[in-house]
């Protein structure tokens, strides 16, 4: 099948806009600068959700929060092109992601330490309320047998006198 | 009284129904104890944003207690933003001035003022604790136009904020309106409102002032 002018130049036209749009999406999908208005990148998101679950298991997490803080500078460093500890945006946004996914790691690590531990001190807990109670039967049914032993004692060593 | 006397009294005793039955209830009361113990308090969560002035007090906002400023005089503010919340906290502020016909946020529909900020600070907060920032400003460029005084340039924290186009009839009633957002992961999102309990809530301030040109 062949294509008379018109149809060219139609076709032509379509693949120079499909071009400039694709090339739009690529540029947009390799900065950040877009999402970072509202939302976040996701080794952000997930460094943040990672410190929320270890504090919710119980983890100190306040060097974690530092960390995510000096992270999310270094984006903001990165997106208004204001390099205070970063010299490019590039390294900015490298070194960012780099100390996302190491504090999504380390609240990662800190939350099953402090599930382990609690874990720990759940079960030894049990185990002392269950040694004491058995420690507390048994002296007080030992306490109320020797007493009633006591009591059948006095009982048989009495004499009966007459008056 | 023999050691084999003493064993069979211990046995005696441990096999016996009344042992079996007080062991159980303590064990079991004693179990439950530890284990309520171990849950956390249920307990109504918040977070709150004050607007101090420069000695950390809800005073002194403005030089010389004067609520009409001019251009160049420095404002030196503090805000405090406390996480009452379950949980660490990625918490925004975002800074809006407006004109007296702007719309401010709506504490019924716990909806955000439709403005644009001129300043956003965004800081993640542990629970139970306050975060505290400072907020310098002063106005860099007011200039009067007729009966209006337009402000067209602040200075933030350093930072120049230019290209602004803020007018009010001779300078009257212009606000600085603060507003406390929280980072929804679900979401993906800052969002002004969230629930707590039953309740959906918000949080903001405002302060006005007045400009002479």
């Amino acid at each position: 099948m062949q294509l008379n002018s018109k149809g060219r130049n139609k076709l032509n036209k379509f693949v120079i806009v499909g071009g400039v749009l694709l090339l739009l999406l690529l540029v947009n999908n390799t900065r950040y600068s877009n999402a970072l208005e509202t939302s976040m990148p996701k080794s952000a998101a997930s460094a943040l959700d990672g410190i929320q679950q270890a504090e919710a298991s119980g983890a100190e997490v306040s060097e974690l929060i530092n960390r995510f803080n000096n992270a999310m500078d270094l984006l903001e460093q990165a997106e208004t092109s204001d390099f205070r500890s970063c010299n490019s945006y590039d390294e900015c946004i490298q070194s960012a992601d780099k100390m996302f996914i190491d504090i999504t790691n380390d609240a990662a690590m800190s939350k099953q330490q402090t599930e382990n531990l609690k874990n720990e001190e759940v079960t030894s807990s049990v185990l002392y309320a269950i040694i004491v109670a058995f420690v507390i039967s048994f002296l007080a049914l030992s306490l109320y047998r020797l007493g009633k032993q006591y009591q059948m004692q006095r009982f048989l060593d009495m004499e009966i006198r007459e008056k | 009284m023999t050691s084999s006397s003493i064993l069979s009294g211990i046995k005696g005793i441990i096999q016996s129904r009344q042992f079996v039955v007080a062991f159980g209830l303590l064990a079991a009361i004693f179990s439950l104890a530890t284990y309520t113990a171990t849950l956390a308090d249920q307990r109504e969560e918040f977070a709150s944003l004050s607007t101090l002035g420069s000695d950390m007090k809800a005073a002194g906002y403005f030089p010389n207690d004067e609520r009409t400023i001019h251009q160049g005089d420095k404002m030196g503010w503090q805000i405090r933003i406390h996480n009452g919340m379950d949980n660490a906290e990625y918490f925004s502020v975002r800074i809006k001035l407006l004109n007296s016909t702007q719309i401010i946020p709506n504490d019924t529909l716990n909806q955000p003022s439709p403005e644009t900020q001129i300043l956003e600070l965004k800081h993640m907060v542990t629970k139970n604790s306050t975060w505290t920032v400072p907020f310098d400003w002063n106005i860099k460029q007011a200039d009067r136009e007729q009966d209006y005084v337009i402000i067209k340039e602040v200075t933030v924290n350093g930072k120049d904020i230019s290209n602004l186009n803020i007018r009010n009839l001779n300078g009257q009633n212009f606000k600085v309106v603060l507003e406390l957002w929280r980072y929804d992961i679900d979401a993906n999102d800052f969002e002004f409102a969230w629930t707590s309990g039953h309740n959906t809530r918000s949080v903001w301030n405002q302060i006005w002032f007045n400009v002479k040109a």
